[in-house]
């Protein structure tokens, strides 16, 4: 991973021999852990696209137009894994 | 059995929050409980009793924690009371129903010299989900008392009673050898060395095995402890290995996930999914066949929104046919003929082209909106990290880029995440190729109204010179914007596939398609509006006007690239945004057949209607260099600003959009020339 290699839970799961769903919960240890951060795309107030910050009226904010069943990216923090 | 307990044993519950200790807690104590607070802190203390077989258990209630680390004041409490040694048994709560998560506890539990019993709880949610669980196989391999449990059900205690007996008889400690095997299996036997440096008999309830685990993990409490009880020389050579570690918690964790799955690995069979579903999930992450299939859906996906599209796009039809019974209706009234030019060329034309477009958004929305609901969108992102690592691009690049499908704006907001500027600058122009939601709801329809059933092909070769351009672009800003340096390694968790819920479905592509077609009505309707004015003349000859001399004056450089002296004002206002080029087409053309119906008196020509009149004035060719030319211009004018915002360098900035400018022209002209060869 230290190469910047991207893998899939389901690709985790093979590589250390267990399974997607212990994966699962190794990628959560990590994070709560800090070593993986959750990569979160749109999450402050100031990237609003339409520059108004009312949110909840707006529907051209790429919050509503990046689908919801979006990839869960997490991030190495460290360079060790 | 309970015959041979002495005195009053204590039980404590350890669990993750939401294990059902508190259920438990509630079943065994019922109002046989008493409410406070831990010592000094804010943290809730339960404590109560309960009565079986004339002898009385207290039980402790400890706080939900999710593991043993001292990374709260909850976790130290627990840790705390469970190295005291006040309780006899300890009762280790798991969820069922997930169980890979839930063990944690048990593994760093795992070296507590204190009797467990594993407690099996929310097995009726477990069943329900098709889990099988051997409690007697887990049983086996841990050595403690293992139950399955439903704290909620109060008439099936039974089971716990007897298990926290047999515990309190044998006491039996937790049987750790499988794990400790792999503790020792990490990098140069640092747990070996640790142990070995560790009172043998570890301090207070915890053993040594458990002290020197904590220690590659980091903790401070026990790097504490350890020191104040080792002699100095010996905490000197834990403080040595200690120093050559590194993320300790990472592959202790590894060790101790790797010994859950072990022993789920028999002791849990869980009904298998869809072997169908697997086996296409297997084929849409394939490293070779994934990216052509992802090709392929999407192509397809675009290529069949042109179903529900046509029919619309052919009612849209009958609007600019109005205009002639409009136009008498008007007449007869006297209503002045500049109104009624307005109704015909404004209003008409941009009612017209918004209601033939809204067919291809709808369609274009309803296929990309579908395979994001059943979870597809995600592994096409995943299928081609490792093309976007070819171009240079971070992985996490590929949101921005995926978004900038609905709008490129979107696209570059969310570049925000990556954190090097140049990877930002980067993606942010190659996030312009994407063809935005505006671009396929125009291009299509211009497809259509140019090539008719040919039109699907256009859309094919838009599609790959995009991939093409990227390539391109990657190479030439890429070389002056990425410095070597790695990429960040990058797990992406994939949702599972899911059956599309039609209802929210439909009702976000309602909202996108209406947010598009309202913009769209807008920004014909005032492109339209503005340049009707500047090339209407009461005289009926627009000829005469302004812009048509500039027009005129230019036309033979615009030839070039193939593009009438209309089509490259509509390409220069499509810069602005992408519907406007829509606007422009109308007025100009439109204004030539006001020209055309003032010398021959009669109004036939503009009923024609805008694709008529557009299929009449440009030769295929020159359709298919200003269809080029529009899609690959930059985006909008708006996605300007925000490129702007987001690298917040004016250089860059112009950079790009001088580049886009260039290139679009540059592809308009191939197009041209290429087309012109064959049509
Ligand atoms: N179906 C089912 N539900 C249960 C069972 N045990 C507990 N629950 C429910 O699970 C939820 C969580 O239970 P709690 O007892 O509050 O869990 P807890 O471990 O005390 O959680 P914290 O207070 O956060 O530490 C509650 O809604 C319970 O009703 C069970 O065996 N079966």
């Amino acid at each position: 991973m230290s190469e910047g290699k991207t893998y899939t839970q389901n690709e985790l799961a093979k590589e250390l021999n267990i399974s997607v769903e212990t994966a699962q919960c190794f990628i959560e240890y990590l994070t709560e852990r800090g070593l993986l951060s959750k990569v979160e795309y749109y999450s402050d107030k100031s990237s609003c696209l339409s520059g108004s910050n009312q949110c909840e009226k707006c529907k051209r904010c790429a919050k509503r137009t990046s689908f919801e069943n979006k990839p869960i990216l997490f991030e190495l923090k460290k360079k060790n894994l | 059995m309970s015959a041979t307990i002495t005195g009053n044993p204590t039980i404590a519950l350890l669990g993750q929050p939401n294990s059902g200790k508190s259920t438990l807690f509630n079943g065994l104590t019922g109002a046989r409980q008493r409410v406070g607070n831990w010592p000094g802190k804010t943290v809730e203390k339960k404590e109560g009793y309960y009565d079986k077989d004339g002898i009385r258990y207290r039980v402790t209630d400890l706080p939900g924690t999710y593991s043993l680390s001292a990374n709260s004041e909850e976790e130290i409490i627990t840790r705390d009371y469970i190295a005291s040694g006040k309780a006899d048994v300890v009762c280790i709560l798991v969820d069922s129903s997930q169980l890979s998560r839930s063990l944690f506890m048990l593994a760093d539990y795992a070296g507590i010299q204190c009797p467990a019993v594993l407690i099996l709880n929310l097995m009726d949610v477990a069943e329900a989900q098709g889990k099988d669980i051997d409690a007697a196989k887990l049983e086996e391999k841990l050595g403690i008392p293992t139950i399955p449990f439903v704290a909620a059900d109060r008439k099936k205690y039974d089971g716990f009673f007897e298990a926290v007996d047999r515990a309190l008889n044998e006491k039996k400690l937790l049987n750790i050898d499988s794990l400790t095997e792999k503790y020792h299996a990490i990098e140069n036997d640092i747990y070996g060395k640790l142990l070995g440096l560790m009172p043998q008999k570890g301090i207070d309830n915890y053993s040594a095995p458990w002290l020197a685990t904590k220690l590659i993990e980091g903790d401070a409490a026990i790097v504490e402890k350890t020191q104040n009880t080792l002699p100095a020389d010996v905490y000197r050579e834990v403080e040595k290995v200690l120093s050559s570690v590194e993320n300790g918690a990472l592959y202790t964790g590894g060790c101790k996930f790797k010994w859950i799955d072990e022993l789920l690995h028999d002791a849990l069979v869980q009904k298998q999914r869809k072997p169908l579903l697997s086996k296409f999930d297997k084929l849409a992450t394939h490293k070779i066949w994934g990216k052509p299939l992802a090709v392929f859906i999407i192509l397809l996906g675009l290529v069949a929104s042109f179903i529900p599209a046509t029919p619309i796009m052919l009612f849209a039809g009958v609007i600019p046919k109005l205009g002639g019974p409009v136009a008498e209706v008007l007449s007869a009234i006297s209503a002045p003929q500049m109104l009624i030019d307005l109704i015909n060329q404004v209003i008409l034309n941009t009612l017209y082209a918004a209601v033939a477009m809204i067919g291809f958004v709808f369609g274009v929305n309803l296929i990309f909106g579908f395979l994001e609901e059943i979870g597809y969108m995600a592994r096409v992102s995943y299928v081609f990290d490792g093309t976007m690592a070819k171009l240079g691009l971070q992985g996490k690049a590929v949101m921005p880029i995926l978004v900038s499908f609905g709008c490129t704006i979107g696209g570059a907001a969310g570049t925000r995440v990556i954190d090097s500027w140049g990877q930002r600058v980067l993606t942010i122009a190659l996030a312009w190729v994407v063809p935005c939601a505006a671009t396929w709801a125009i291009v299509p329809f211009l497809s259509s109204v140019f090539f008719g059933a040919w039109a699907p092909l256009i859309i094919v070769a838009i599609f790959i010179v995009a991939g093409i351009h990227m390539l391109i672009t990657a190479k030439i800003f890429g070389s002056k914007l990425i410095r070597e340096e790695d990429r960040a390694g990058l797990i992406m968790e994939l949702p599972p596939y899911h059956k599309p819920r039609w209802k929210a479905l439909f009702r976000s592509i309602f909202v996108r398609t209406w947010d598009i077609l309202s913009r769209a009505i807008r920004v014909i309707f005032i492109v339209s509006l503005i340049f009707w004015l500047l090339t209407y003349s009461a005289s009926g000859s627009p000829d005469k006007t302004l812009l048509y001399r500039f027009g005129r004056a230019i036309e033979p450089a615009t030839m070039i690239f193939g593009l009438t002296w209309q089509t490259f004002i509509a390409y220069l206002a499509s810069m602005v945004s992408k519907e406007a080029a829509l606007g422009v087409l109308g007025s100009l053309y439109l204004g030539a057949g006001t020209l055309f119906s003032a010398t021959t008196g009669s109004g036939g020509q503009i009923a024609a209607g805008l694709g008529n009149i557009l299929t009449a004035s440009l030769t295929p060719p020159a359709a298919l260099a200003f269809i080029f030319a529009v899609t690959f211009n930059a985006p909008c004018l708006m996605a300007i600003t925000s490129t702007y915002q987001e690298t917040r360098s004016l250089k860059w900035t112009l950079s790009i959009l001088g580049y886009y400018f260039g290139t679009s022209l540059i592809f308009a002209f191939l197009a041209y020339r290429i087309s012109g060869l064959f049509i």
